[in-house]
């Protein structure tokens, strides 16, 4: 008895002392090593706690949080979480992630939840979402000054206020900071309603944001309803390829929740598929907020050059509309507010401005054509990517 | 620093305080990226500016153009279903 307890002693004395000298040799690679992987647990439990507490975008953040604990624990590398090969998170990262698949499965989903109805009855509305496109080139721009072409780009498509397109864009451009990207793009979605106000109050005048507009509700046909998917993903097959793949998965949702024979696949697309992949992808896109890629000062960049392109993104988007009522008669002006939705966060862009619109006035419903404008820029944000991927894989050479 | 800073805003052109913030910031980042380990020096460059540029300018154009075909599609269907029976 007294041998056995010995013995169990003496190998757990011996795991301590292995998971010592682990620590040690770790230290010995880079000093900070601890520390950092420490830093990264604590990002991880701020994302669970942004998650749960102030339910920011939890969908995502949360299995985001939680993956970025895994990945950064001091031992579990080489216990396979990461092992290239073998680990369960390196693995779901390469058949999901690094060949986009996740990203365009989910588009199903997204595509199968959007009714484009209010677009298609006001379809001049989308030269708003066109509009809102404005804070990716610009951010491109700004970000051309810091970062190569490839990587700028990457970085920009942020503004795309579209988790799913930033993380094709960015791994088809094989960028290095898929993990900034991606952090940065949902985190920003999820500030919306704190981004958005008062960029808009700073540029807008209380008489503008009072601007009611009339909602005529016309009805769409059914047709146009089935027509709708199948044009856009040939007109943007056609003039834009590279977003050929993003556009097409998200009207081949759109297409099985209105051609009205298949609710089933439709209610699956829309609940089972999208939060599966949600998941997946949470937990896998993990595999890179490891400490040693994300504690950058690049990072921190990123996610400015982000906050940036939501900004203006915004700005482009009602300072278009303002550019527009310069030429309208008085009760044809459009609230310069819409223009803002164009920014693609859906749903939560057009509630922001349907709020806003209330504040200044409380008969102004601006909620319908606020979803209209944040449905198309849902899909400019796609084809804008797809134009911008063209852009770069050219200058690649591929 | 900010001692060399102060002085050179009390007594010298604003182009040396520039020069002298340029060169505290280069000779600071080395040894930030050295202590965080990250491998890239973060360097102000121009060399992308005009296909920044041009990619800013078309990539506009190409996303107002292909919106702007949509937009005229989508008119053109509606047209053509308003005459049919229509759904809400």
């Amino acid at each position: 008895m007294s041998q056995q307890i010995l013995g169990f002693l003496g190998e757990f004395g011996e795991k301590i002392l292995g998971i010592f000298s682990a620590f040690a040799e770790m230290s010995a690679e880079d000093d900070y090593a601890i520390p950092k992987m420490i830093v990264m647990c604590a990002i991880g439990g701020l994302l669970i706690y942004l998650a749960i507490a102030k339910d920011m975008e939890p969908t995502l953040l949360l299995p985001m949080g939680f993956g970025t604990i895994l990945v950064n624990l001091p031992l579990a590398f080489d216990a396979g979480v990461l092992k290239p090969g073998e680990g369960a998170i390196y693995i779901l990262y390469n058949a999901g992630v690094a060949n986009e698949l996740f990203p365009l499965l989910l588009f199903i989903g997204i595509g199968a939840m959007i009714d484009f109805g209010p677009v298609l009855s006001n379809p001049k509305l989308m030269i708003f979402g066109a509009a809102a496109q404005f804070g990716i080139f610009f951010t491109l721009f700004a970000a051309s000054f810091i970062f190569p072409l490839e990587e700028a780009a990457s970085i920009a498509i942020i503004g795309a206020a579209d988790g799913p397109t930033s993380i094709f864009v960015a791994t088809q451009l094989d960028s290095k900071y898929i993990g900034a990207i991606t952090v940065a793009a949902y985190s920003y979605m999820a500030l919306v309603p704190v981004v958005q106000p008062p960029v808009i109050k700073l540029l807008t005048t209380k008489k503008e944001r009072k601007i009611r507009m009339k909602y005529e509700g016309k009805s769409v046909s059914k047709r146009t309803r089935i027509l709708f998917p199948i044009v856009v993903t040939i007109i943007a097959g056609i003039v834009s390829p590279q977003s050929a793949v993003l556009i097409g998965f998200l009207m081949f949702g759109n297409l099985i929740r209105e051609c009205g024979v298949l609710d089933s696949l439709s209610e699956t697309a829309q609940k089972v598929l999208a939060n599966l992949i949600t998941i997946l992808l949470g937990i896998t896109v993990a595999a890179n907020m490891n400490a040693k890629d994300f504690l950058r000062f690049e990072t921190a960049l990123i996610l400015g050059l982000g906050l940036v392109a939501f900004i203006v993104d915004t700005a482009g988007g009602f300072l278009f509309a303002k550019f527009l009522n310069l030429f309208l008669p008085e009760g044809k002006k459009f609230n310069p507010m819409i223009g803002a939705a164009g920014i693609s966060a859906f749903p939560m862009s057009s509630r922001v401005v349907h709020k806003l619109g209330l504040e200044a006035d409380n008969q102004n419903f601006l909620l319908m054509h606020a979803t209209g404008v944040n449905v198309s820029g849902q899909v400019a944000s796609v084809i804008a990517g797809g134009v911008l991927l063209k852009f770069a894989l050219e200058f690649l050479g591929k | 620093m900010f001692k060399i800073l102060l002085n050179k805003i009390l007594s010298a052109k604003i182009t040396d305080v520039a020069e002298t913030m340029v060169q505290s910031v280069s000779e600071t980042v080395p040894e930030t990226v050295a202590e965080t380990g990250s491998a890239m020096a973060i360097k102000f460059t121009t060399e992308n500016l005009s296909e920044a540029l041009l990619w800013f300018i078309t990539g506009m154009v190409g996303v107002f153009l292909v919106i702007g075909i949509i937009i005229i599609v989508v008119s053109l269907l509606n047209k053509a279903g308003s005459g049919k029976k229509k759904d809400k």
